[in-house]
This record gives structure tokens, sequence and C-alpha cells, in this order.
């Protein structure tokens, strides 16, 4: 939590030393609204901070610290709403807008923030589950549904780590830099020794890179949310690769129900989907 | 014997007053010439990689050329401090402080603070549009500061050559 909380302002980081240290091991994100006191989300739930509420210049700061004062360096993904900070800690981004043609185009005011911890947990990743994906025949393509909040992105990675560490060459299109956290080149979250990795890049187009530059066994796909997304996920496939990816749905049903996933469905490219439930617990759906 | 040495001694330090001048002239023609390199470094960075503020300062503090690592090197210092002074003071600060030591004058210095008003800050063709206007501020200091050389340097080191003579003829 101390790394993520790097880029508050010196006064909001003082009012987070009021946390119990076990509490801030278990911290999982750190929001700011302008106008309100801080908050920490511990197990899913909200809890104020006591202290002053945060003012609207601190959430502006805040901004200006985690972006390095530099916001062209991540003017895309602030037009996603969110940038990734050292350590792949990521914060989202909320306030008043400038729309140009139908496109954010940048915040005028930020009006909240919310620093998602990133954490990495080595063995997230069972070795049933390793087992399952990395049989004695090869390896299989897996899709992982959850909703927010539930993993999927530590699961990816510790996956990743596991097959990588076992010698499968990996390879991670990480377009949101949460799975390895590249910083001046190198991995800040262990993801493996065979892995090579594309950082802040769209995943599609990372994807294709790797695939035709790395030659990889294994391509992990974090959070398939656009047709390119799939798109890439497909080609990959194609290419005798292998896929783990992740996607936002409560379970299959729910998955089936969005038109975006129907043709990665119609393809046939995972033969494993499994659903992450909210006591973490990953289980087979279809096979 | 005396007399002699006493000559050289007042012609040649009346001529090391001239050189100096003429070298401060020098050197702030270079300085300016570096520091629209700089420009476009920063510009070409800015471009090409999107790098970022800090990262750009870091590259440029490691630069060969002693004037401009002298500024980048403290504004690298000041940045890496964990304050609440905001990057533009930073900015400004470090051009301040280590601007006439690195041979720039007034105006330039001010040239290149107005530059923190933007870097940074806005999308990356208002950053190019700050640049370039920089830039072509700089490059007409550089002209004038190239004038400067030519005429006053030159009028320097000779009226200095000779108001050292004048005065050994004056002693004799």
């Amino acid at each position: 939590m101390q790394q993520a909380a790097q880029c508050l302002p010196a006064q909001l980081r003082t009012t987070l030393h009021g946390l119990a240290h076990s509490e801030q091991i278990q911290c999982e994100e750190i929001r700011l609204r302008a106008g309100q006191p801080l908050t920490v989300t511990l197990r899913g739930r909200e809890r104020l901070l006591s202290g002053r509420e945060v003012m609207q210049e601190e959430l502006e700061e805040t901004l200006r610290r985690a972006t390095a004062y530099s916001v062209h360096t991540f003017a895309d993904s602030l037009r996603q709403g969110f940038v990734t900070v050292r350590g792949g800690h990521r914060i989202g981004v909320c306030g008043q807008t400038a729309v140009q043609e139908g496109h954010l185009l940048s915040y005028r005011h930020i009006s909240s923030l919310n620093i998602r911890i990133a954490r990495q947990i080595k063995g997230a990743a069972a070795d049933a589950l390793v087992q399952q994906i990395h049989t004695g025949d090869g390896l299989r393509s897996a899709l992982f549904l959850a909703p927010p909040g539930r993993g999927k992105t530590t699961l990816l990675r510790d996956l990743a780590r596991r097959l990588s560490d076992s010698g499968v060459r990996t390879a991670l299109a990480d377009e949101r830099a949460e799975l390895a956290a590249l910083y001046e080149g190198k991995p800040q979250l262990d993801v493996g020794r065979h892995t090579d990795v594309i950082d802040g890049c769209p995943k599609a187009e990372a994807a294709m890179i790797l695939v035709k530059t790395m030659s990889p066994q294994l391509v992990v796909l974090d959070e398939i949310t656009s047709e390119a997304d799939a798109q890439a996920a497909q080609y990959a496939a194609h290419c005798g690769t292998a896929v783990l990816a992740s996607a936002h749905a409560w379970n299959l049903e729910d998955f089936l129900l969005r038109p975006l996933y129907r043709g990665l469905m119609e393809a046939q490219i995972f033969s494993h989907i499994f659903c992450i439930g909210a006591d973490r617990q990953v289980s087979l759906v279809r096979q | 014997m005396l007399k002699m040495i006493g000559i050289v001694l007042i012609i040649g330090s009346f001529a090391g007053i001239g050189v100096s001048q003429r070298r401060q002239f020098r050197s702030h023609v270079t300085v300016l010439g570096d520091l629209i390199s700089v420009l476009d470094v920063i510009a070409g960075e800015l471009s090409y990689h999107l790098t970022s503020v800090p990262e750009l300062v870091k590259k440029l503090a490691a630069d060969s050329r002693p004037q401009i690592a002298l500024i980048f090197r403290t504004m690298q210092d000041s940045m890496e401090r964990d304050d609440s002074l905001s990057l533009t003071f930073k900015w400004m600060k470090a051009f301040r402080d280590c601007g006439q030591e690195a041979g720039l004058n007034e105006e330039d210095i001010a040239i290149l603070c107005d530059l923190s008003e933007f870097i940074g800050k806005y999308d990356l063709k208002a950053q190019q549009r700050s640049i370039d206007y920089a830039r072509s501020r700089l490059s007409r200091q550089l002209e004038i500061a190239s004038a400067e050389l030519k005429s006053k340097g030159m009028v320097y080191r000779t009226c200095c050559v000779a108001a050292g003579i004048l005065l050994v003829l004056v002693l004799l």
C-alpha cells in the first residue's frame, strides 16, 4: 500500500498512517472524493478514515504526481479513465470531462480517484488449475470469468509466472501495465523467467506483435473488452498459441448473453472456461 | 629588465581581460546553441517516446555538456525531493539558479522559464508548439549573441590590448 500511496500528497499519506499494519496489508483500494474524507476498501467494504475532507486541489495534485507531471505520457490511458503507476497500481479517474466529437479529450476537474492496489499473490493459481491448463499433451487455452475485484489479474499473473517458470515461453499483452508492471523495462511483479511483455500497447496490437516476433507458446490477455481484443485472441489461437484470457461476467450465462463474446465462443478457442466465485474459488464451468 | 617585465605584465593582463570578455560572448553563443539542441531533444523525446518529464530531465542531467548537465542536474535533484512544490516552480528555479552560471542572460532565462507553463501540462501538440516558440525565440537570441561576439568581442579584445599599451606609454 505504501508504494501505491506514493502518489498522494504528504498530508493525505499521513491520514493513511492511521491504518493498522494488518489493515494496510489487506487494503484493496484507496478512494478519494472531493469534499469527502479519504476511504479505504478492506475485504470489499469501504471504510471512512477519520480526518479532514479531501480537497479538490489534492485530487489534481494526486493525478499530477501519478502521471509524473507528464500528461502527454498518460494521455491515452487517461482518455480511458485510468492511469497505472509504478508497481502496477491502477488509478481510476472521475470528474468533469472535455469531450470532442463524442470522444473524451481530457478531464477539466477531477472529482474522485480510486487507487486499486496491485498485489502479487504467489500461489493464487492452485496446482490443480495449472495441471488443467498444462496437461501432459500440451497447453490448453482458458478463459476466466468474474466481475471486477475478484482477482482475475492476480490469477492470470500467477498462472503466467508458474507456467513460464516451468519452461513455457509466455507472452503478456499488458495493456494496462497491471500484469507485469514494467518499470524502465523490468517487471516489478514476478511473471516468470520465460516471459516477454509488451506494456501499454492495445492488447490486439500487442498480441499480433508477440505472436509474430516472439513465437510464444502461451499468450496472456487480461480483460477482453473489445472486438479487436477478441480477434487478437482468435489470431493467436489460430497461430497455434495457447491463450489465457479473462473477461468481465458474473457467470457463464451472463457471459454468453454478451454479443461481443459470441464470435469468440463460436470460434471455440477456449477449451476451458472458469468462473471465479465471491470466495475467490476457481471453478471449471465449461470444458 | 624590470621595465620589460612590467610592460609585458601590463599588456598581458589587459589582453587577458579582453580575451575573457570575448570568451563570455563566445560561451553565451555556445550555451544558446546547446539549449536549442536540447529543445530539439525534448521535442523528439515527447513526440516519439512520449517520455515523461522526470525521465527527460534525468537524460539531460547526464548530458556531456557541462552547462546543460548543471541546469538539469539541479532540476533533477529538486524533482526527486518529495515536497509540495510544482514542476513549474522547479523548472523555473533550476533555470533561475543556474542560468547565469551556465552563461545565459536574463532574457534567455525568461524564455526557458516561459516553457514551464506548458511542459508536461497539455497534450503533445500544445507542448510541441510551445517548444517551437521557445526555439524560435532562442534562435533570435543566438543571432543577437553571434552578432555581439563578432562586433563587441573583437572590440573588447582590441580595446583592452590598446588600453594596456596606453597605460605602458603613460607610465613610461
